[in-house]
């Protein structure tokens, strides 16, 4: 059985009855061994005595070698019971003299003899003394004694020693069952109140104090255990209510939590799963894309996501867009190659820049970057997305297309050239009308020139050329003669004058029809001539350049100009919208058959910027209907009018910048014709 | 007493044991004897002063006696050395008063007998009892030990007498004497003396 499962009280009386059970073991073993010991110390002291009396009585036998003496010494041992056997040796280790003890009948061994000794060999004491006779060794006595008394000593040491140990036991078992109950009966006593206790779960009990000792504090201790248990108890029933109260509360608040978590976390799993999805979407809308697609970190240029497009498997780490897309070892700068991350990092907002680029296979190609900027929480620049598209192709269509287009347009300008050609042959025809009667005129002067007066005077002279003093003195045609060549030389610089007029206003036609012409020519270069000019000066040309078909017809014309800063234009342009205005004013004018036929042209600066030449007539105005359809091409309302004149005007305006409308109150009510022009004429790009 | 004459007569040695060469059994178990009996013999103090002094052993007669120390003679008793000491002639020695030179000679050759701590009184035919009893009382009251072989021996105050017993060898011890010449005999001797002879009134 376990000591450790024995009672309070067995182990007490087992406490006090074990060591002294132990102790008395112990002190009687000793003891007793120690009597042995003695015991055998003081045989051996006997027997050692003896044997020095006997080896003392026998020094002299031994010396004179009587025997008989010897072993009349030795028969003395007779009175020693427990000396078995002595006997005594001479010098040469003989046995000189025996004694044996009574009833000893076994043989007896005789051991050799040995220096002084004594020794404890099979249960008997041998004990061996040299004889010594003036310091010379004559012999050895040795005796041997059966330690009967030893045994028997023995003997009887252990039965008292096994009497008074049962003795002890007993009285220790009894002493320890009186005593242990002073320590085993107060805690009994306490394990059976905390029995109870614990049984009925009644914290009202006390334990009975019973000593003052430890026990008794434990006891103290414990009531007072007791005590506060029992108010724990009653605050624990208290708080316990409550608790159940507040876990009921938290119950419910977890479970609405546990629902609502539960219904987060489904939420966010489905989030995650979408979110997943649509990386996966993502991916595979960014694998999709067959343009390269990926972002740069703004503030090293890393590539931080591509798509296979740009770069098939994964990126090595730090890529530079640069390094990718450029082959460079630095980012591009430079207005041909204009950095999208640069820009957008200035504008913070999306750009279209065009680039070569290096494509995955190595290639150059042409490609629009779109890039657009990721911003962070304050707002600057961390990333740009970026994809591009590859416009080799469409830039390749572009050229064509351009090409195609300026063949068009070649094409166009050509037909517009042939319709300037038309509308030039048609302004030259104009104009060439002026100068038909121009020339005509011209010719009618010359051909009526009193020039022929000088031939007749020539010949006036020639005749008279021997007396030419005396004609000129003396004869009344030669008398009259200088106020004659006064006259006609008069005459002819008047003649002269008006044909420098003529002429200039023919020049001026030649001119505008070379310009016309040049016109058309300039409609097959790119380049126009811009130049500066005087408003009302140009204006003044288009009159003149109108200005017989107008007397012809008669036309008064008025002029209206403000005064006007030079304006950057296209002369000829101008002239030859400005001409066919007037030629069409005119052209109004006559057919409505009025007496009175105005024409006023007025110049003025209706904004900054631009000015404005209006073109008044009282003509035959334009219907509604026909007023949107004038500038169409072909249209007409002349008899014999191609329909080219104010088309090619409209469209001479609209390069110049400008506008040119017409507005008329119907009918019969004359027509003004507007255009405006900027001062400062910009070619739009052809 | 018969055993005695017996032994008086026995003892002379025939003619060979007195010639000088080897000696007989009998003296060498006496010299052993004589050895042993120095062992059971206490001196007074005054003669044994000088521990390098050798145990002097006189002998007069018989100079078989010497033979028979012999192998002894090397050996030691009481620590000191044994040294032999020949005293020739003495046995013839009388003791004549007739002039004061011959007085003085006995008493110088009787000092030099006093030397000895043994005197061993080795008795042949030519010695007569009478006188070696001379010599005893001359020696009476001086610490030497008188051992003699012949009967009679102890009477006059020799302290030691051989005998021979069944072809053994024995002694017999006077007591008395010895105490007279101051010398103390173990009484373990004493038990193994065949007669001790103890005087109730002194010499």
């Amino acid at each position: 059985m376990k000591l450790r499962n024995l009672t309070i009280k067995q182990k007490l009386t087992a406490i006090i009855m074990i060591p002294s059970a132990v102790i008395m073991l112990l002190a009687i073993t000793t003891f007793v061994v120690w009597e042995q010991v003695d015991s055998r110390f003081r045989l051996v002291e006997d027997i050692l005595a003896h044997a020095e009396m006997l080896a003392d009585n026998c020094k002299a036998s031994i010396a004179f070698e009587y025997k008989q003496d010897a072993e009349q010494v030795l028969s003395t041992l007779r009175t020693h019971d427990s000396i078995v056997f002595a006997c005594i040796y001479d010098k040469r280790g003989l046995v000189f003299a025996e004694y044996k003890c009574e009833g000893i009948t076994e043989k007896i061994q005789l051991p050799l003899p040995r220096i002084d000794s004594h020794a404890f060999e099979n249960g008997s004491l041998s004990v061996f003394k040299q004889i010594v006779l003036d310091n010379e060794i004559i012999g050895t006595i040795y005796l041997r004694d059966d330690m009967r008394h030893l045994y028997s000593k023995l003997k009887w040491d252990i039965v008292v020693a096994v009497m008074i140990l049962l003795l002890g036991l007993a009285t220790s078992y009894l002493l320890s069952s009186r005593l242990q109950g002073i320590i085993s009966r107060p805690i009994l006593s306490l394990a059976e109140v905390a029995k109870v206790v614990s049984e009925k779960k009644d914290y009202s009990i006390r334990a009975q104090e019973q000593s003052k000792d430890e026990i008794g504090l434990f006891i103290n201790a414990f009531n007072e255990m007791l005590e506060q248990i029992q108010q724990r108890d009653l605050e624990l029933v208290d708080a316990k209510g409550q608790l159940e109260r507040k876990i009921r509360e938290r119950t419910a608040d977890l479970t609405t939590t546990n629902k609502q978590l539960t219904k987060e976390i489904t939420e966010r799993v489905k989030a995650e799963k979408q979110v997943r999805q649509q990386n996966e979407f993502l991916n595979t809308v960014l694998e999709s894309l067959t343009h390269p697609f990926y972002v740069i970190d703004a503030n090293d240029y890393t590539i931080k996501i591509a798509n296979s497009a740009l770069y098939p498997g994964k990126l090595p780490e730090k890529t530079t867009c640069y390094l990718l897309t450029h082959k460079q070892d630095k980012p591009c700068n430079g207005s041909d190659d204009p950095c999208p991350l640069e820009e957008i990092k200035k504008t913070k907002r999306p750009v279209v820049i065009e680039h070569v680029h290096y494509d995955k296979d190595g290639n150059t190609r042409n490609v629009e970057v779109h890039a657009y900027p990721i911003l962070d929480d304050e707002g600057n620049v961390s990333e740009i997305i970026e994809y591009t598209l590859d416009i080799t192709e469409r830039k390749q269509a572009e050229a064509e297309l351009k090409a195609a287009q300026e063949k068009l347009i070649d094409t166009a300008r050509q037909a517009g050239m042939a319709e300037v050609a038309t509308g030039v042959l048609h302004n030259v025809g104009n104009v060439l009308n002026s100068v038909g009667v121009t020339t005509a005129s011209i010719q009618k002067r010359i051909r009526n020139s009193k020039v022929s007066y000088l031939t007749e005077v020539v010949g006036l002279l020639e005749e008279h050329a021997e007396d030419l003093g005396t004609f000129m003195t003396t004869e009344e045609q030669g008398r009259k003669l200088p106020a004659f060549l006064a006259n006609l030389s008069q005459e002819l610089i008047t003649e002269q004058e008006r044909h420098l007029e003529a002429l200039e206003t023919l020049t001026k036609h030649v001119e505008h029809m070379a310009e016309i012409i040049q016109l058309q020519q300039s409609y097959s270069k790119t380049t126009s001539m811009v130049e500066s000019a005087s408003v009302a000066e140009l204006v003044e040309d288009a009159i003149r350049i109108n200005a017989e078909a107008l007397t012809r017809h008669d036309v008064e014309v008025k002029r209206e100009f403000t005064d006007l800063p030079p304006a950057l234009l296209d002369h000829h342009k101008v002239l030859q919208i400005l001409t066919n205005l007037i030629s069409n004013a005119k052209y109004a004018l006559s057919e409505s058959g009025r007496d009175d036929k105005i024409l006023t042209i007025c110049v003025t600066e209706p904004q900054g910027g631009h000015f404005r030449i209006e073109v008044h007539d009282n003509g035959i105005g334009i219907t509604k209907e026909n007023l949107t359809r004038i500038f169409e091409h072909g249209f007409t309302t002349k008899k014999h009018g191609y329909g080219f004149g104010l088309h090619s005007a409209a469209i001479a305006a609209k390069e110049m910048n400008g506008s040119l409308t017409a507005n008329s109150n119907g009918p019969g009510k004359g027509t003004v014709f507007t255009l405006e022009l900027p001062f400062q004429t910009q070619e739009i790009a052809q | 007493m018969i055993v005695l004459i017996l032994v008086l007569f026995g003892t002379p040695i025939p003619a060979g044991a007195e010639s000088d060469s080897a000696p007989g059994r009998e003296y060498q178990i006496k010299a052993a004897f004589l050895y042993n009996f120095i062992k059971f013999v206490d001196w007074p103090k005054e003669k044994m002063a000088d521990s390098n002094e050798p145990i002097i052993i006189g002998i007069i007669g018989s100079k078989n006696f010497i033979k028979a120390f012999e192998p002894i003679i090397h050996k030691k008793i009481k620590n000191r050395n044994i040294s032999i000491k020949y005293f020739k002639g003495y046995e013839k020695l009388k003791k004549s008063q007739e002039s004061q030179e011959d007085e003085r000679q006995w008493n110088q050759k009787m000092e030099s007998l006093k030397t000895c701590h043994v005197l061993m009184f080795c008795i042949c035919y030519s010695v007569r009892i009478k006188d070696t009893s001379q010599i005893i009382k001359a020696l009476k009251g001086s610490p030497v030990l008188t051992v003699g072989e012949t009967a009679g021996f102890l009477e006059p105050g020799g302290i030691i007498n051989f005998l021979m017993e069944d072809k053994k060898v024995r002694f017999e011890i006077n007591v008395t004497a010895a105490k007279k010449n101051k010398l103390r005999i173990s009484s373990k001797l004493l038990r193994l003396a065949k007669r001790v002879v103890e005087e109730k009134s002194s010499h």
